[in-house]
C-alpha cells in the first residue's frame, strides 16, 4: 500500500536524491534544484451531492505553481498546509474538536492529496496546476456538522490561502436539512504578500 | 431528532479510507451490511467507518481481512 511520501531516483550526472511526494523526476537537463513560487490558491466546482446516507459537497483547491532553477542550495518546494475544524470530528481520526487540525501532516497519504504529492510534474523552467480533489461529507443517521477550511500554500516568498464553510445538518427523518458550502475570503486578502 | 443510535453512545473507529475511494466505500459497506454491522461512514479527506462499540472487533476483523479491499488505502484501527 503506498504510504510512503517519499522515493529515491537517479537524476542524471548525480547521486541519488529523494523526491518528495512521489513526482517523477525531471528528464534531461533539468537543473539540479529548482524553486516552486505559488501565485494563487482557489477552491473550485463545488458541487452538492447524496449518495445513500452520505451526503456533502465535492470541490477542487486549484493550485497554480511556477518552477524556476535555482542558483545553488536544495530544492525549494511550495508546503501545502491543510487545516480543517470541525465541530464533530469522526472516531478515529485522532482529530480534536472545535480546534485546527493540519489535514496534510495527519495524513500526507491520502489519495485525496495525490493531486499534490504524485501527479504534480513540477516543470522547471515552468508552470502548472496542481488540483486536489476532496469530498467532504456526513451521514444522515448523524448529527449535524459544521467544517471549516483553512487552506495555505506558502512558498519561499510567498503564501496563498483559501477558505470555505460547510453545514451539514440532517432532517431526523433520513433526509437533509442543511447542505451549505461557502467560500470565504482569503485570510490573508488580494495580491497576499510574504 | 430520530437517530438511529443513541446519542449518548460514542461511535468507534473501525477504519479510515479514502474520501475519493466511492468503490472501497461501496465494498465496506456491502462486507459489513452483509455481517448485520450498522456503519456510519463520514469524513473529509479520509473517511472514518464507525460502529457500535459492541461491533467494533467484528468489523476490524472483517475489514482488516478483506482481500477486496488489498488494492485500496485503507487503515484498519488497532486492537
Amino acid at each position: 500500500m503506498g504510504l510512503n511520501r517519499e522515493q529515491s531516483v537517479a537524476m542524471p550526472g548525480q547521486e541519488e536524491q529523494t523526491v518528495d511526494g512521489g513526482t517523477p523526476a525531471p528528464k534531461g537537463g533539468a537543473p539540479a534544484s529548482c524553486n516552486c513560487i505559488p501565485s494563487g490558491v482557489q477552491i473550485k466546482n463545488v458541487s452538492p451531492y447524496q449518495r445513500g446516507k452520505l451526503y456533502g459537497h465535492e470541490f477542487d483547491v486549484e493550485v497554480s505553481l511556477s518552477y524556476s532553477a535555482a542558483a545553488s542550495g536544495p530544492e525549494a518546494d511550495a508546503q501545502l498546509f491543510w487545516f480543517e475544524k470541525t465541530n464533530r470530528p469522526p472516531a478515529w481520526q485522532g482529530i480534536t474538536a472545535n480546534a485546527w487540525n493540519d489535514m496534510f501532516a495527519m495524513f500526507p497519504g491520502s489519495p485525496t492529496f495525490d493531486g499534490w504529492t504524485k501527479n504534480r510534474t513540477k516543470p522547471c523552467p515552468g508552470s502548472e496546476t496542481a488540483t486536489i480533489h476532496d469530498p467532504p461529507g456526513a451521514s444522515v443517521d448523524l448529527p449535524a456538522r459544521t467544517l471549516e477550511f483553512d487552506i495555505y500554500v506558502r512558498g519561499q516568498q510567498v503564501s496563498h490561502n483559501a477558505r470555505a464553510k460547510q453545514v451539514l445538518e440532517p432532517d431526523g427523518k433520513g433526509g437533509i436539512k442543511t447542505q451549505t458550502f461557502d467560500i470565504l475570503p482569503s485570510a490573508l486578502g488580494p495580491g497576499a504578500g510574504p | 431528532m430520530s437517530m438511529p443510535f443513541d446519542a449518548d453512545e460514542e461511535l468507534a473507529g473501525a477504519a479510515l479510507i479514502a474520501g475519493t475511494d466511492a468503490e472501497a466505500r461501496a465494498i465496506v459497506e456491502r462486507l459489513l451490511g452483509a455481517a448485520g454491522i450498522a456503519c456510519f461512514i463520514e469524513g473529509s479527506v479520509v473517511y472514518s467507518i464507525q460502529v457500535h462499540p459492541r461491533d467494533l472487533a467484528r468489523a476490524r476483523e472483517i475489514l482488516g481481512s478483506s482481500s477486496e479491499l488489498k488494492d485500496h488505502w485503507i487503515q484498519v484501527s488497532a486492537k
